[in-house]
């Protein structure tokens, strides 16, 4: 639990006359500069419109210090009641504490989720890896125009990791993305130790731009492709390990 | 093998990760969506009982064979999976009466009804192995 979150555990019917007791919570939070709220509403059987407005209230005293306030463990018909009234469009409802905490952190300190993924090198494993980390940057709120163009750079690059790795014994294809608010880090990681240091730099000096490109060549064209479609592209060897990075930034 | 973190938003992609996957290997569209309820009933249960701390993954493989799936769910030993309680929800017979008092227990049984074997070990992580064998007289059909 984050120490910059306070949660308040509501329970029972919250009517009208519990307005009072709910504004004097908020503003003692309020007052030891607590900005991010955490409303804890598992146990709570009725939401009242006073009540409703007065979570209102706080939420919008909370955006102007830059803080926020969510609400947490809805019950289904809570939940439908408060869309009815439109206030979905005003709150996020989260399922459990846990996902605020997650939310707090993913919104105000900026470290990033990390997800790895390691296939056999087969293409057939292709289409599903690019799938899914567009669907990883779709669901942190990125564009689809952004998730289309992260699709293209992963297909380019895991098919050629998979394409150039060493095939005896068959070495795994691993991607590492690291995604931000703003910016996603792509690693794709083959082993192959014939590609060797030259290989690596022949690739590196193509990057950036120390060699030129001809369009008339059948290779090359992916680097060209994931160059124009990224902020950073670079390659290196580790030992016998071919590791090729992407920085891409988020389109706003 | 997927890494990711213990955050309930990722499940969904994870486990239509899998199920195209199993699916583009010639296993039905019945066995796809069934690998699904499973993957999520793992994913769900290890993030909720296992109480990841924020920050740490959980680990998920699948390694398609020709007539069945194994499946395998890492938790971290630093997670508050409590292994006694678990490992009796796995060794309760099917047919025995279970109170199915917690979500754990019912979880594990949605599982056992879907899979062929479920098996826990308790060595440097704690993981869960489900293998799924591929269903008889089922035409293969493409999600997509």
């Amino acid at each position: 639990m984050s120490e910059a979150l306070q949660v308040f555990h509501f329970k029972g019917n919250l009517n009208a006359d519990r307005v009072h007791e709910i504004e004097e919570s908020f503003a003692g939070a309020l007052a030891d500069n607590q900005n991010f709220i955490v409303a804890e509403m598992s146990e709570v059987d009725f939401i009242s419109s006073p009540v409703l407005g007065e979570l209102m209230g706080c939420k919008r005293r909370l955006t102007e210090r830059g803080g926020n306030l969510y609400l947490v463990g809805l019950n289904t018909e809570n939940r439908n009641k408060l869309r009815l009234m439109g206030a979905e469009k005003i709150f996020e409802f989260l399922p459990t504490i846990r996902s605020a905490v997650l939310k707090y952190r993913w919104e105000n300190e900026d470290k990033g989720d990390e997800i790895t993924v390691t296939i056999p090198p087969a293409l057939n494993f292709v289409p599903e890896m690019r799938s899914l980390f567009s669907g990883v940057a779709l669901q942190k709120g990125y564009s689809k125009r952004d998730a289309f163009r992260i699709e293209t750079i992963i297909d380019e690059l895991c098919n050629n990791a998979v394409e150039h790795g060493a095939r005896t014994p068959p070495q795994p294809v691993q991607v590492v993305c690291r995604i931000f608010r703003f910016h996603l880090e792509f690693s794709i990681i083959n082993r192959n130790a014939a590609t060797g240091g030259d290989g690596v730099a022949e690739i590196q000096k193509r990057i950036s731009g120390g060699a030129p490109f001809d369009l008339n060549e059948r290779r090359g064209r992916g680097i060209e492709l994931v160059k124009m479609l990224c902020a950073e592209f670079s390659v290196s060897s580790e030992n016998d390990k071919t590791i090729v990075k992407v920085i891409k930034k988020k389109e706003v | 093998m997927v890494d990711f973190p213990g955050d309930i938003d990722y499940i969904p992609l994870v486990r239509k990760f899998f199920a195209n996957l199993i699916n583009a290997h010639d296993f039905s569209r019945r066995f796809a969506f069934r690998t699904e309820i499973i993957i999520d009933e793992l994913c769900n249960n290890t993030i909720k009982f296992g109480k990841p701390r924020i920050g740490e993954s959980i680990k998920l493989s699948c390694d398609i064979q020709n007539d069945q799936i194994v499946l395998d769910i890492f938790s971290p030993r630093s997670m508050g999976v409590d292994i006694i309680k678990l490992k009796k929800a796995v060794e309760e017979k099917s047919g025995q009466k279970v109170a199915y008092e917690s979500e754990l227990e019912r979880g594990i049984h949605i599982i056992k009804i879907l899979c062929d074997d479920i098996q826990v070990f308790d060595k440097d992580d704690i993981c869960i192995r489900v293998i799924k064998k591929r269903e008889q007289g089922e035409e293969f059909v493409s999600l997509s």
